[in-house]
C-alpha cells in the first residue's frame, strides 16, 4: 500500500517538474529575441528517502547559461568599437568644416565642379588670394584690381572665422554630450548598485535570480558602450564594475561623477566627493568623447590659428613697409590691443613678435616734397607700448604724434599737420643715399598692428584691417611711391612660395592639415570595421552558448508535454488500481 | 562554426551583412552618379595631396598666363612706338644729307630747320607714348608724361628735352620671383650716353640755324656730317632697345606655351585622381549589385523554416 501511495507522490513530482519545466520552457521562447537574455534550462535530478525505488524528480535548480571568457571580451569590444566611432564621427565633421568652404569673391561657390573637389576651401581662397596680388603687379595703380585683391583678402578672413567658429561649437556641443555620457554612467552605476543589493538578498536565501542576474548583465553591457570596465566578481552575486577611472560600482555603492572645464580648458571627470578624485576614463564614448574634446578639436584649431597667424604676419609687414596709391599717412590706428601698455612689450604676447631693432620713420613735408628719416630705436624687453610711442613722438621732433589709445590700449600714429609719414625706407629728399632695404627690424609694425593687411589674433578673429577695408588705396603696392612700382606687391605674392610653417608653404600646410584629418579618418573607419565584425563575432559565439534556439526549446516542450502526459495516465493508472483494491475491502452494499 | 545557432544570431548576420553591402552599394553608386570618385579628403587622403597640388599650380599658371598676355600687349605697344621713332630718326637723315649737299641754300636751311624743329616735337610725342592711359617710357611713374620741353630759344624751338619719370622700369611677375620689364626707363632709352636721340636732333636743328654756319658752305656740311653720325649712333641706340623688347616677346611666347602646357598637364593630373573611373565603377556596381541580392534571397531563406512547420 505505502508504495502505491507513495507512487500517488512520485507521479505528481512528475508533473510538477513537468510544469515547472514548460514555465521555464514558455520563459525561454517568449524571450527568444530580448537582448541580453540567458537561456535558461531546468536541472532534473531524482529524489530518494533511502529505500530500494526513489521518490520521484525534482527540479533542483534552474541553470542559467553563460560563457563568461566570451562576455568580458564583449565588454572589452563594445569600449573599444563606441571609442573609435565617437572619434570617428567628430573626425569626420572636423573634416566636412576644413574642407566644405563658404563662398569666395573671386565668384566661386561651394558647390563641386568638374575637377574634383569643393572650389572654395581656405586652400583654394588663400591660392586666390596670391594670384588676385600677382595679376595686380600688370596695373599697380588700378583701384579696381586692389579692391579685388581687399575683397578676396576678406573672403579668405572670413573663411577662417567659419572653420573656427566651426571647431569651437563642435566642441561646445561636444562638451554637452559629455555631460550626458556621464549622467548615464552614474544612472546605471546606480542601477548596478541596487541589482547587486536585490541580487545578494535572493541568493542569501539560497534563491536563484536568474532575470535579474540577465538585467544586470544587460546594464553593464550598455555601461561597457559608454566607458570600458572590468568586472569582478564578489560573493553571493555581487559584481564589482572598475574602470579606468576609478571603481564605478562596489557592492551595493555606486560612484557618481561629473564632468567640467578646468582652467585650461580642457575637460576633466572628476569623482563626486570630498576630494574630487580625477577620473580619467579612456575607453568607451566617454573615452573617446574627451580624447576628441581635449586633443582632437584643439589640434586643428590650433594649426589653424596658427596658419592664420602666420599669413597676416607676413603680410603684415610688407603691408605696413610700402606705400599705396594714396601715399603716405597723415594718421593710422594700430590693431593691436595690449593688456596693459606701461608693460613691456615681451611680457604682453603680441600676435607678432618684436625683438629689438629699429624703426626708420620717413617723414614728408607736404608742401615743400622734402623727406627725412627718423630712425628709432626699439627694445622690447625695456619698452612699453608708452615708452615706443613716446620714443617715435620725440624722435621725429614732434612731426609725428605718437600715443597710446585709452580705451583700446592700441597705438595711434598722427602726423603734425602739413606732414605725412611712411615705413617705406626710401631716401631722403635731398637724397643722402640713406635709404634703407629693411626698414623695421624689430618687427615692431606687424607686432602693434600698424598700417597692417590683416588684424586679429587667430583664425576666429582674422579680419581686413578695417582702415585698408575702408580705403583699397592703402594696400602697399609699391616701395617708391610710382604709379608703375610693384615691388611691394611681388614681395607679397612671394609668400606663397616661402616654407613659412615646418617647412610647409602656406598652401601645402592647409592641405597637410585637411589631409591628416582625412588620413585620420579613414583610418577610424577602417578599424571600425573590424571591430564591428570582432564584435559580431563575439556576439555569436556568446549566443550560440547563452542563446535559445527555438527550436531546441520546442524539442524540449514536446518533452516536457509528454512528461505531464505519461506522469498523469501513470496517476490514473494508479488511481485505477486503488480504486480496485478498496473494492476489494469495501465490496458495495 | 558554433555547435549551436539561434535565431538571434542569424537574424543579426542577416542585418548587418544586408547593411554592409547595402552601404557599399551606395557608395559606387554616389560615384558613378555624381562622376567624382575623391569629395573628401578621407575618401583618398594620398590623393586629395595630389589633387589640391594641382589645383593650386593650375590657378598659378592660369595668372602667369595672363600676366604675360598683359606684358606683351604692352611690349609691343613700345616696339611700335620705337618703330616710328626709328623712322622719324631716317627723316632727319634724310634731312641732314640734303643739308650737308652743296647746291642748299640760306633759304634752304631755314626750311630743313623748321622740319627738324617739327621732327623734335613728333619725338616728344611718340616719347610719351600711352597705352590705356599709361605711358610706355617713364619707368615706374608711368602716369603721367614723361618727357617735356625744358628750355626754348628766343624763336620758341626747343633746345633741351627733360625726363621726369623714373629710373626704375616697370616689372611684371611672370613666374615664382620671375620678372620682365614692360614700361623702360626713358632716360635709359632716348638719353642713352652718346646715344642721346633729342640732342642729336636738337643739334641737327641748331646747326641748321646757326649764323656763323649758314654763312659757310664747308662748315655747314662738316657740321651736319656730325649731326648724321651722331643721328646713326642714336638710331642704333633705339634699335637696341627694339632688339631688346622683341626678345623680350619672345622669351614670353615660348614661355606661354610653356606655361599652358603645364596648366593642362594639372588640370589633367587633377582630373584623372579625382573623377570617376567609370568602367571599373561600373563592373564595381554590379559586383555590389549581385552580393546584396544574394545576401537578401539567402536571408529570406534561412529565417523562414522552423519546427513549428512541422509540429501538428
Amino acid at each position: 500500500m505505502s508504495s502505491l501511495l507513495s507512487a500517488i507522490s512520485t507521479g505528481l513530482s512528475g508533473i510538477e517538474a513537468g510544469q515547472t519545466a514548460m514555465q521555464v520552457i514558455g520563459q525561454n521562447l517568449s524571450n527568444a529575441s530580448t537582448p541580453g537574455y540567458h537561456e535558461q534550462s531546468p536541472n532534473y535530478i531524482s529524489t530518494t528517502s533511502g529505500g530500494t525505488v526513489g521518490t520521484g524528480v525534482d527540479i533542483a535548480s534552474i541553470a542559467r547559461y553563460t560563457d563568461a571568457p566570451t562576455e568580458t571580451a564583449i565588454l572589452q569590444a563594445n569600449s573599444q568599437q563606441n571609442a573609435t566611432s565617437t572619434q570617428l564621427g567628430i573626425a569626420q565633421q572636423i573634416q566636412t568644416i576644413l574642407t566644405a568652404g563658404g563662398t569666395s569673391s573671386s565668384g566661386t561657390d561651394g558647390t563641386n565642379d568638374s575637377s574634383g573637389t569643393n572650389n572654395s576651401s581656405i586652400g583654394t581662397t588663400l591660392t586666390s588670394l596670391f594670384d588676385q596680388l600677382t595679376q595686380l603687379t600688370s596695373s599697380p595703380n588700378s583701384s579696381a584690381v586692389a579692391s579685388t585683391v581687399v575683397s578676396e583678402a576678406s573672403a579668405l578672413a572670413g573663411q577662417f572665422n567659419t572653420a573656427a567658429t566651426g571647431l569651437a561649437q563642435l566642441q561646445s556641443n561636444l562638451g554637452g554630450q559629455i555631460s550626458q555620457t556621464v549622467s548615464q554612467v552614474n544612472s546605471l552605476a546606480s542601477q548596478i548598485a541596487s541589482l547587486n543589493t536585490q541580487i545578494s538578498g535572493v541568493e542569501g536565501q539560497g534563491g536563484q535570480p536568474n532575470d535579474l542576474l540577465d538585467q544586470r548583465d544587460q546594464l553593464i553591457n550598455q555601461l561597457s558602450q559608454q566607458v570600458d570596465v572590468q568586472t569582478v566578481s564578489q560573493p553571493l552575486g555581487v559584481v564589482n564594475v572598475l574602470s579606468s577611472g576609478g571603481p564605478i560600482v562596489l557592492g551595493n555603492i555606486a560612484s557618481t561623477f561629473q564632468a567640467a572645464e578646468d582652467p585650461n580648458g580642457n575637460m576633466a571627470v572628476t569623482q563626486v566627493g570630498s576630494n574630487n578624485l580625477p577620473a580619467n576614463f579612456t575607453g568607451g564614448t566617454l573615452g573617446g568623447q574627451l580624447q576628441a574634446f581635449n586633443q582632437d578639436i584643439p589640434t586643428v584649431s590650433s594649426q589653424l590659428d596658427t596658419l592664420a597667424n602666420t599669413l597676416s604676419n607676413q603680410m603684415n609687414e610688407i603691408q605696413a613697409t610700402g606705400l599705396g596709391t594714396s601715399g603716405p599717412l597723415t594718421s593710422t590706428q594700430g590693431t593691436v590691443s595690449v593688456a596693459d601698455p606701461t608693460a613691456d612689450l615681451s611680457t604682453q604676447n603680441l600676435p607678432s613678435p618684436v625683438q629689438a631693432g629699429q624703426l626708420v620713420i620717413s617723414v614728408t613735408n607736404t608742401a615743400t616734397g622734402t623727406r627725412t628719416n627718423d630712425t628709432i630705436a626699439i627694445d622690447p624687453t625695456t619698452q612699453s607700448l608708452q615708452d615706443v610711442a613716446a620714443a617715435i613722438t620725440s624722435g621725429t621732433g614732434g612731426q609725428v604724434q605718437a600715443s597710446v589709445n585709452a580705451t583700446t590700449n592700441t597705438l595711434q600714429l598722427t602726423a603734425q599737420s602739413g606732414y605725412s609719414f611712411d615705413f617705406a625706407g626710401r631716401d631722403t629728399n635731398p637724397p643722402s643715399g640713406s635709404g634703407v632695404s629693411n626698414p623695421d627690424t624689430a618687427g615692431i609694425l606687424a607686432g602693434v598692428g600698424i598700417n597692417g593687411l590683416f588684424s586679429g589674433t587667430g583664425a576666429s578673429n582674422i579680419s581686413v584691417n578695417p582702415a585698408v577695408a575702408a580705403n583699397p588705396g592703402l594696400l602697399s603696392v609699391s616701395q617708391t611711391g610710382e604709379a608703375g612700382d610693384s615691388t611691394n606687391i611681388q614681395k607679397m605674392a612671394a609668400i606663397q612660395n616661402q616654407a613659412l610653417i615646418g617647412g610647409q608653404t602656406l598652401t601645402a600646410q592647409f592641405t597637410n592639415i585637411a589631409t591628416a584629418v582625412g588620413t585620420n579618418v579613414q583610418q577610424m573607419t577602417d578599424q571600425q570595421t573590424s571591430q564591428t565584425g570582432l564584435l559580431q563575432n563575439l556576439n555569436d559565439q556568446d549566443q550560440s552558448v547563452t542563446g535559445v534556439d527555438q527550436n531546441q526549446e520546442l524539442v524540449n516542450m514536446l518533452s516536457a508535454q509528454q512528461l505531464i502526459q505519461a506522469t498523469s495516465q501513470f496517476m490514473s493508472a494508479v488511481n485505477t488500481t486503488l480504486n480496485s483494491l478498496l473494492d476489494i475491502i469495501t465490496p458495495g452494499t | 562554426m558554433y555547435f549551436r545557432v539561434t535565431g538571434q544570431m542569424q537574424a543579426n548576420n542577416a542585418i548587418a551583412n544586408m547593411q554592409q553591402q547595402s552601404a557599399a552599394l551606395a557608395t559606387v553608386q554616389g560615384q558613378l552618379s555624381s562622376g567624382i570618385q575623391l569629395q573628401v579628403p578621407s575618401d583618398n587622403p594620398v590623393g586629395y595631396t595630389t589633387l589640391a597640388q594641382a589645383q593650386t599650380s593650375s590657378l598659378q599658371y592660369a595668372t602667369y598666363n595672363q600676366t604675360m598676355t598683359d606684358a606683351t600687349s604692352t611690349l609691343s605697344a613700345s616696339t611700335n612706338a620705337l618703330q616710328n621713332v626709328n623712322n622719324i630718326l631716317t627723316q632727319a637723315q634724310t634731312i641732314a644729307t640734303q643739308g650737308a649737299d652743296a647746291t642748299t641754300g640760306a633759304e634752304g636751311y631755314q626750311a630743313l630747320a623748321t622740319e627738324v624743329t617739327s621732327l623734335i616735337s613728333e619725338m616728344v610725342t611718340n616719347a610719351n607714348a600711352s597705352q590705356n592711359g599709361t605711358y610706355l617710357f617713364g619707368g615706374t611713374a608711368n602716369n603721367a608724361p614723361p618727357f617735356q620741353v625744358a628750355s626754348t630759344d628766343a624763336n620758341g624751338n626747343p633746345t633741351a628735352i627733360s625726363y621726369s619719370g623714373s629710373s626704375d622700369p616697370s616689372q611684371v611677375l611672370i613666374g615664382p620671383g620671375q620678372t620682365v620689364n614692360t614700361q623702360y626707363a626713358g632716360s635709359q632709352v632716348f638719353q642713352q650716353t652718346g646715344a642721346d636721340v633729342f640732342q642729336a636732333l636738337i643739334t641737327l636743328q641748331n646747326n641748321l640755324t646757326n649764323p656763323t654756319l649758314t654763312q659757310s658752305q664747308n662748315s655747314m656740311s662738316q657740321a651736319l656730317n656730325q649731326s648724321l653720325s651722331q643721328i646713326s649712333s642714336a638710331a642704333t641706340g633705339i634699335q637696341n632697345v627694339t632688339a631688346q623688347q622683341s626678345s623680350s616677346m619672345s622669351m614670353l611666347s615660348s614661355l606661354q606655351t610653356q606655361v599652358q602646357n603645364l596648366q593642362l598637364a594639372a588640370n589633367t593630373q587633377a582630373g584623372n585622381v579625382s573623377s570617376t573611373d567609370y568602367a571599373s565603377a561600373i563592373v564595381q556596381m554590379q559586383e555590389q549589385e549581385t552580393s546584396l541580392q544574394a545576401s537578401m534571397e539567402v536571408s529570406s531563406q534561412i529565417l523562414q523554416p522552423s519546427l513549428l512547420n512541422f509540429i501538428q
